[in-house]
């Protein structure tokens, strides 16, 4: 496995070591598994993502094409930095959509894709104010991902809780949920930078505390500041 | 005290209902008012509207002093009736508060009837009003009779005043503080610092402290003498001590601390008592992203999934956080009102399904002649069953936790520490989320997550078909 090569957290281990199984076969990385099986992925999630941004997060919906895209995205996480790159170009692509529902399904598969590709990317849409509200509270949302593995909370658990106000913009945040079985787990991509969940945090804070930001996007903030 | 060097003599009252009442009048007004002092650092400042009382000037009079006066004696020269009140003499602070108050007696009693004048007349009446505090002013309220007979005339009351003061002796200052007794929890508890005798001091340090709790404040208060009150959310049983110094020129004094206790009461009724988990086992929810993982199978050709990848219970309860933000439970969170419980949860993960393609590319012969065999859609069913019979097993423990505990009574309880100060600050976000979980914890959360979560994991994992995953 070269330098690139994901390795499975945690919860692997975990599990692994639970049901007394042998060593699982390690998941290929661009370097030295199945490449072409990488590149159609990409392909595939290129041509799906390109006609959904097109035509405004309403992508072709039933006959198969969503679950092959979700296919393809899950594959991406095996695929390295030719992964993350491709990640990237998503969170980057979808920044002006404004249907949540649709945004997940884009960007949602990537939120746990510990990638430095994918970092930049969720840290340069949070930070846009031309992006739509929804993009970047999705993008917040991959960034406390990436840090916590914290890969259960899902969009609505970004909005601001009923105590928000300005002066407070408290998120939800998975305020009050207990979920079964709850590991943090991400899948690594390329490396990214050492001081990232530092870049994160300062980010955050920086749109927690400016008041001129939309509050949803301050409350999520606060939630990618969280543990 | 100085007295008087001449004894007073009768005034008789002839003369007084000769004189013109305008004359007399004349000459109250004339007169500078009439002092004796014991001490130069006490002075009169103004009798208003004079010193004199009488039929002819009914209203009270105002006295106004300077220095630390605490002894105020006036004694009245003239002509009034034995009979009634002959007025009183009140005492106040500088802030108006009333410290003291006397009435006045008949200086010689013996003079109202003797035998050879029972005209029930005599010439003053005196007080002498003693306070603990600093008198800033004394008023004095008129006799009850300005007007009265005298055998078959009409005698007219009069009185000119002599005003001595005094700095008396000051007692010692203490403080004593007090607390309610009992509070219900979440309503406000009101504890009092008071010096007495009264007089301007300054808080310089307040503490509490309960169970695993301790706050302490160094910010300075300043009273004018009014006693102090620190109050706010109550939450737990605390012992309250205040410090003060009084304050005189600009000097401080520290008194010995003051200490009260509070009790808190739970909150009691239907609402604080039954939080119950549903009754039946959710349906299973297929989805393929959050909660769960998109791709559930990072192992290729394994269906062994990280924790939670296939399947996750989720039990939701919305709290109702508060946080005490003054008084002597100042920096806790505590439940504000009752908390309530949504509705269970399953997810699975949407590639079980008999219809997905990762379940159609599981193609394999179900009986291998050697080796691993391939996986088939019978071996993805028995997992998808497995999987639900696991979060289910996690409803179970927890409804089951819910039904043998009483969740609400603990969280009507629970308190964690969290300094309000932080709140808008950075960081204070978490924090505060820290301490609320901190106290959901201790109340039934990290009991419930021995039962009803590890012991679950640890005790019925997911049985996983051992079969070579095909990719979909």
């Amino acid at each position: 496995m070269t330098s690139r090569s994901h390795s499975l957290m945690v919860g692997v281990a975990a599990t692994i070591a639970l049901l007394g199984g042998s060593t699982p076969a390690r998941a290929e990385g661009a370097g030295n598994g199945p490449a072409a099986e990488c590149r159609q992925a990409a392909n595939r999630l290129r041509a799906y993502d390109q006609s959904a941004v097109n035509s405004g997060g309403h992508a072709a919906q039933g006959n198969g094409k969503a679950e092959e895209r979700q296919i393809a995205a899950a594959r991406l996480l095996t695929c390295g930095e030719m992964g993350g790159e491709e990640a990237a170009t998503t969170l980057s692509a979808t920044r002006f959509l404004t249907d949540p529902g649709a945004l997940e399904e884009l960007v949602g598969p990537f939120r746990y894709f510990r990638d430095a590709a994918v970092f930049g990317a969720a840290m340069d849409v949070a930070d846009d104010r031309t992006a739509s509200v929804p993009a970047r509270v999705l993008a917040l949302r991959t960034l406390w991902v990436l840090r916590s593995g914290k890969i259960w909370i899902a969009y609505e658990q970004m909005l601001p809780a009923d105590e928000a106000t300005v002066a407070i913009p408290t998120g939800r945040c998975g305020a009050g949920i207990r979920l079964s079985d709850a590991t943090p787990y991400w899948i690594d991509g390329a490396l990214p930078p050492a001081d990232f969940a530092s870049q994160i945090l300062a980010l955050a804070e920086r749109i927690r505390a400016d008041a001129s930001q939309p509050l949803i996007v301050r409350a999520a903030a606060t939630c990618a500041l969280r543990r | 005290m100085n007295t008087p060097t001449a004894r007073p003599r009768r005034f008789p009252f002839r003369r007084v209902v000769i004189l013109p009442v305008a004359a007399l009048l004349a000459l109250a007004l004339c007169k500078e008012p009439r002092l004796l002092a014991d001490d130069p650092a006490v002075s009169l400042v103004s009798a208003v509207p004079g010193t004199f009382m009488g039929f002819s000037q009914p209203s009270p009079l105002t006295f106004t002093f300077a220095g630390p006066v605490r002894s105020v004696t006036v004694t009245g020269q003239g002509a009034i009736s034995c009979s009634g009140d002959q007025g009183t003499l009140t005492g106040y602070d500088s802030a108006g508060h009333a410290i003291g108050s006397v009435s006045l007696h008949l200086i010689d009693p013996a003079d109202c009837s003797p035998e050879d004048n029972p005209d029930n007349v005599t010439f003053g009446a005196t007080a002498t009003l003693v306070t603990t505090g600093v008198m800033a002013k004394a008023i004095l309220s008129p006799m009850s009779l300005l007007e009265f007979p005298v055998f078959d005339l009409v005698g007219h009351a009069s009185q000119d005043y002599t005003v001595e003061l005094g700095v008396g002796t000051a007692p010692p200052a203490t403080l004593s503080v007090t607390c309610d007794a009992s509070v219900t929890r979440g309503n406000d508890v009101k504890c009092t610092a008071s010096v007495d005798p009264r007089q301007p001091f300054v808080v310089t340090e307040r503490h509490a402290a309960g169970a695993g709790y301790s706050f302490t404040s160094a910010e300075r208060i300043e009273s004018d003498g009014a006693p102090y009150e620190w109050s706010g959310k109550a939450v737990l049983d605390t012992h309250v001590s205040i410090t003060v110094a009084v304050t005189q020129n600009g000097a401080e004094t520290p008194l010995a601390p003051g200490t009260a206790d509070f009790t808190v009461i739970a909150r009691t009724g239907p609402e604080w008592t039954g939080l119950k988990i549903q009754s039946t086992a959710p349906a299973p929810e297929y989805v393929s992203g959050a909660p769960l993982a998109d791709n559930p199978f990072p192992t290729v050709g394994s269906l062994l999934a990280p924790d939670g990848a296939t399947g996750k219970y989720q039990q939701t309860i919305t709290y109702r956080w508060g946080t005490v933000g003054g008084g002597p439970n100042t920096n806790l969170v505590y439940t504000r009102a009752p908390a309530t419980v949504e509705a269970s949860r399953i997810f699975i993960h949407a590639w079980l399904l008999s219809d997905s393609r990762f379940y159609k590319a599981q193609r394999g012969n179900s009986n291998p002649i050697l080796g691993q065999r391939d996986c088939n859609g019978a071996d993805i069913d028995r997992l998808r069953n497995n999987v639900i019979a696991h979060e289910t097993l996690h409803y179970s423990e927890d409804k089951k936790f819910f039904d043998t505990h009483d969740v609400q009574a603990a969280l009507e309880a629970a308190h964690a520490p969290f300094h309000v100060s932080q709140l808008g600050q950075p960081g204070s976000d978490d924090a505060l989320k820290a301490a609320r979980d901190a106290a959901s914890d201790a109340a039934f959360g990290t009991a419930w997550k021995a039962v009803a979560e590890t012991a679950v994991d640890t005790g019925h994992p997911v049985d996983t078909p051992s079969c070579r995953a095909a990719k979909p």
